[in-house]
């Protein structure tokens, strides 16, 4: 006869800090298997934004002729400035994925499973959002990578890029930490959103209610010098305005630098921005974490 | 002397919104036992496991599992516990074995000692064809048993079980009795679960609390309450037309509260319960005694003494499971409820 019980539980292998980042390790894998069985979630915030790539990268080409867009962003074409607008457009449009992961433990009962074996409770947050990140950072590559595939002329019979990430990898993998700094801020959001309403629908809204007025407010479309004047004013209080910025410069180098900004400026002001944006909706979404699992 | 695995003292829980869902409750359980709650919805069995497991802090009282103060010693106490919920808590993305050893990496069990744990349940559990398949595409019974495996990844000394069975058919319900009776009786498994089925109670539990209104109303082993009740159960039951049935009562239990073959009568909203030993043999007398009395039993049932007849005594009410169960599904199937398959 097998012993199940009766014989005393198993022994742990890990304790103290190596029991955390095992634990966290161990929800992260299946935050990612999650994904993987679930692809509908990456690609659902993805479809729209690259719809609208697509088509505006079409629609919009000339404007770039006009002549104070070609001062502001350097003669590239419009495919490569919107670009970064529809990574943050992705970002902001899948921040309701993060809470409603949250919700549907709690409903399903898993959340409570978790919460009564021995690990630590902040490991079960940051596994999950790193399995956030992680998606989030998928799209941003996908929309990289499309990006320059679209952009892709025969010339004489020879495949030429017209898109340029000027720095290279290190300008892409900068563009990459701006976006997942982004994302935390709105995944923590989210789930701050989740916890306190615990309702599928209200976290979902908070990607519609922000997405389009913080695009349409901000630099996603055309360069802030070409907004109307109370737009130019309301997108100085845009955080998306500052990371899009950041965005463009890290990709295609000093030419998109804002008028009137440098090059440090421009990153500068969208670290320090989204950094004291993901303290404030961190604090948030850890506290109310802590009062769920009690 | 032993110290009992779980020991409950003058446990209170009132919730943040007044509710007090558990009024004073004390109970003690020994090692190998299997131990029953039994109480209808909202009677606070879900609080008091959830008080026991570390999930909800107590309001008032003591409360120790295996010498753990659960109040303080709580991952110890998670160390050595094992706990299935009502709902399911199983990721239906994953597939069953991922499911477990998920549970085991979590109380970091050695990768050997995670594979051979997870075959064995799978094993024991009757899952052993399935353990690739995703426990989304699993059936109701199915994902029950996965969830009890999961509970039991650790080997842990004490387990949990909140209604196991709620929701699920009869056949898969008393499939999974047998199961539950194995781990007791074979793995010698203590095993505190609450339901509010009687027959579960009557046939899994050797002792049991009936618990109502967050207080025990009694406590002891099915065949020592059933006992208790004084011999085999005469129901009855009178006309409505013409007199009132109260009165009809009440005159029935003046009328037979005299006689001498009587043990104990309880009265009901719907009528009366009779008790005596060998019932069979004093029904003609019951019946004569009430008929010289003038009051007229439309209907007479004579039965060995049940765990409802227990709880009837107790409450003074009926379970209805039929009732139960769409509660339960209405309550779990709000618009905001969790998706069921
Ligand atoms: N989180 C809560 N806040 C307030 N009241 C609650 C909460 N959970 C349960 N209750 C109430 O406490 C009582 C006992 O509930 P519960 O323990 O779930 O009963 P049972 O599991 O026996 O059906 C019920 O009246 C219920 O409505
Ligand atoms: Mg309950």
């Amino acid at each position: 006869m097998r012993t199940i019980a009766h014989s005393k539980p198993f022994p742990a292998i890990f304790h103290g800090w190596g029991a955390f980042l095992s634990e966290t390790w161990t929800l992260y894998r299946r935050a990612l298997l999650k994904l993987y069985r679930r692809p509908v979630i990456l690609y659902f915030s993805l479809v729209q934004p690259m719809i609208w790539l697509l088509l505006f990268g079409q629609i919009f080409n000339r404007i770039t002729e006009a002549p104070g867009f070609s001062a502001a962003f350097g003669g590239q074409s419009y495919l490569a400035f919107f670009a970064p607008a529809i990574i943050l457009q992705t970002i902001l449009f899948g921040a309701g994925q993060s809470g409603l992961g949250l919700i549907n433990d709690l409903d399903t009962g898993f959340l409570s499973k978790l919460l009564t074996t021995p690990i630590h409770r902040l490991a079960i947050l940051l596994g999950k959002v790193l399995g956030d990140l992680t998606r989030m950072l998928s799209q941003a590559v996908i929309i990289l990578v499309v990006t320059f595939v679209v952009g892709l002329r025969w010339v004489d019979g020879s495949l030429e890029p017209t898109i340029m990430y000027y720095y290279g990898l290190p300008g892409l993998l900068g563009a990459l930490g701006i976006t997942l700094l982004f994302g935390l801020m709105l995944a923590a959001l989210s789930v701050a959103i989740a916890l306190t309403t615990r309702n599928t629908e209200a976290t979902f809204l908070i990607s519609n209610f922000l997405t389009f007025p913080l695009i349409f407010t901000s630099s996603a479309l055309l360069p802030v010098e070409l907004l109307p004047d109370w737009l130019r004013t309301v997108s100085t209080f845009n955080p998306v305005t500052y990371a899009i910025n950041a965005l463009r410069v890290l990709l295609y180098g000093p030419t998109s630098v804002p008028a009137g900004s440098t090059m440090g400026d421009t990153i500068l002001y969208a670290v320090g921005i989204l950094l004291v944006l993901t303290v404030i909706t961190l604090t948030l979404g850890t506290s109310r974490f802590r009062r769920v699992v009690g | 002397m032993v110290t009992p695995v779980i020991e409950v003292r003058d446990l209170e829980k009132i919730y943040p919104d007044g509710t007090r869902a558990v009024r004073g409750i004390s109970f003690e359980v020994e090692e190998g036992e299997f131990f029953g709650f039994l109480g209808p919805n909202g009677a606070g069995k879900s609080t008091t496991i959830k008080i026991l497991i570390t999930l909800l802090r107590k309001t008032g009282g003591t409360v120790r599992i295996m010498g753990l103060d659960v109040s303080r010693q709580t991952d110890a106490i998670r160390r050595v516990i094992g706990y299935a919920a009502q709902e399911v808590g199983v990721d239906d993305d994953l597939t069953a074995r991922e499911n477990l050893m998920l549970q085991g990496e979590l109380y970091h069990m050695e990768r050997t000692l995670l594979r051979q744990r997870t075959d064995e349940l799978l094993e024991l559990m009757d899952l052993a064809s399935d353990a690739d398949r995703l426990a989304g595409s699993f059936s109701g019974g199915m994902r029950k048993r996965l969830d009890l495996a999961t509970g039991l990844m650790h080997r842990p000394r004490l387990l949990f079980l909140d209604e196991p069975t709620t929701g699920l058919d009869p056949q898969n319900r008393a499939n999974l009795w047998i199961y539950l009776d194995r781990l007791n009786k074979q793995e010698k498994l203590t095993i505190f679960l609450t339901t509010h089925y009687m027959e579960e109670a009557d046939k899994l539990c050797n002792r049991l609390a009936i618990i109502d209104h967050g207080q025990i109303k009694t406590l002891g082993s099915p065949r020592q309450l059933k006992q208790e009740l004084g011999g085999d159960v005469i129901a009855l039951r009178f006309a409505t037309n013409g007199q009132d049935v109260t009165t009809q009562a009440q005159q029935a239990c003046a009328v037979l509260s005299g006689a001498p073959f009587v043990a104990n009568i309880d009265r009901f909203d719907e009528g009366i319960n009779v008790y005596a030993q060998n019932g069979g043999s004093v029904v003609p007398d019951v019946l004569r005694l009430l008929d010289d009395a003038g009051v007229h039993v439309t209907q007479l049932s004579l039965t060995s003494p049940s765990l409802d007849d227990v709880f009837l005594k107790h409450t003074g009410y009926k379970i209805r499971d039929e009732e139960l169960d769409r509660n339960w599904r209405n309550q779990r199937g709000g618009p905001f409820g969790r998706r069921r398959r």
